[in-house]
């Protein structure tokens, strides 16, 4: 019998792909037969944006990174019409384009209190979908509390910023793995995708990495037998 | 036999960064990604 299927998987929340790449993984998942464990992991595509930005993301790319609008609304309607065809109603006018890090920060101390998945999920959908906030303490904190987390003690631990050095360490060990974009999973802590793949590239791979597992199992219990 | 002592190459403790030496990559390389402010297929 296989263990427990382990994908550790690095995600900025103000990644459009990784909430699509999130969904498709979903799929995949369902499409194996076995149990997995998913850990999100920090990345931040963008730190040296300002948490209040004034302007929308056609204008942060454009005026500040000094890509062409033209090919910015591109960009953007063509990543919501993917995001349309998995569910997701991105709504890209009312996004506030803000430095994620602290979200990031709270995605760690959901981890801790047993609630990564739900927080990984709220965020994402707070800022692609419901036009919320998730550069500042206090939205954060609402949202928090909207997944049932105690809002005061999330203002608190992300006020003496707590766990800034588990975001850290997660870049870290992006880097030492060599990701350079995301949505990136590793599966089992051997097989890397990047990408919003599709549903059948992610169930592959995590029935690559079962037969890997019943192999060892097969291996440790032939072995004994080998030295009799 | 000699005096020579024999150097051993020390391994880096964590892989090159822009390198995948024990990740297997698997998937289609075109999926949707971001890169810094670039999020294109």
């Amino acid at each position: 019998m296989s263990e427990t299927i382990k994908v550790d998987i690095w995600s900025d929340v103000q990644c459009p792909w990784c909430y699509i790449g999130k969904r498709k993984f979903e799929a995949g998942a369902a499409l194996f037969d076995g149990a997995v464990e998913v850990e999100y992991h920090s990345f931040e595509l963008a730190p040296d944006t300002p948490v209040d930005f004034a302007g929308s993301p056609v204008d942060y790319l454009s005026e500040r990174k000094g890509i062409p609008v033209a090919q910015v609304t591109e960009m953007l309607a063509r990543v919501t019409g993917i995001a349309e065809s998995v569910g997701l109603h991105y709504d890209y006018d009312s996004v506030h384009q803000t430095n994620t890090v602290i979200s990031h920060e709270l995605l760690h101390y959901a981890k801790v209190h047993g609630r990564q998945l739900d927080m990984k999920e709220r965020l994402l959908k707070a800022y692609f979908v419901d036009g919320r906030h998730v550069g500042r303490i206090e939205d954060l904190a609402d949202l928090a509390a909207e997944i049932g987390l105690d809002r005061a003690d999330v203002v608190r631990a992300l006020t003496a910023h707590e766990y800034l050095a588990d975001v850290k360490a997660d870049v870290a060990q992006a880097n030492a793995y060599g990701i350079q974009g995301v949505p990136f999973f590793v599966i089992d802590g051997k097989y890397g995708i990047s990408g919003a793949q599709d549903p059948e590239a992610f169930a592959g791979a995590l029935r690559q990495a079962q037969a890997d597992q019943n192999e060892a199992g097969q291996n440790e219990t032939a072995a004994p037998g080998e030295n009799r | 036999m000699t005096d020579t002592p024999v150097v051993l190459p020390i391994l880096p403790a964590v892989p090159v960064p822009g390198a995948t030496p024990f990740l297997q990559l698997l998937g289609q390389s075109e999926a949707g990604r971001c890169e810094g402010d670039s999020c294109g297929i």
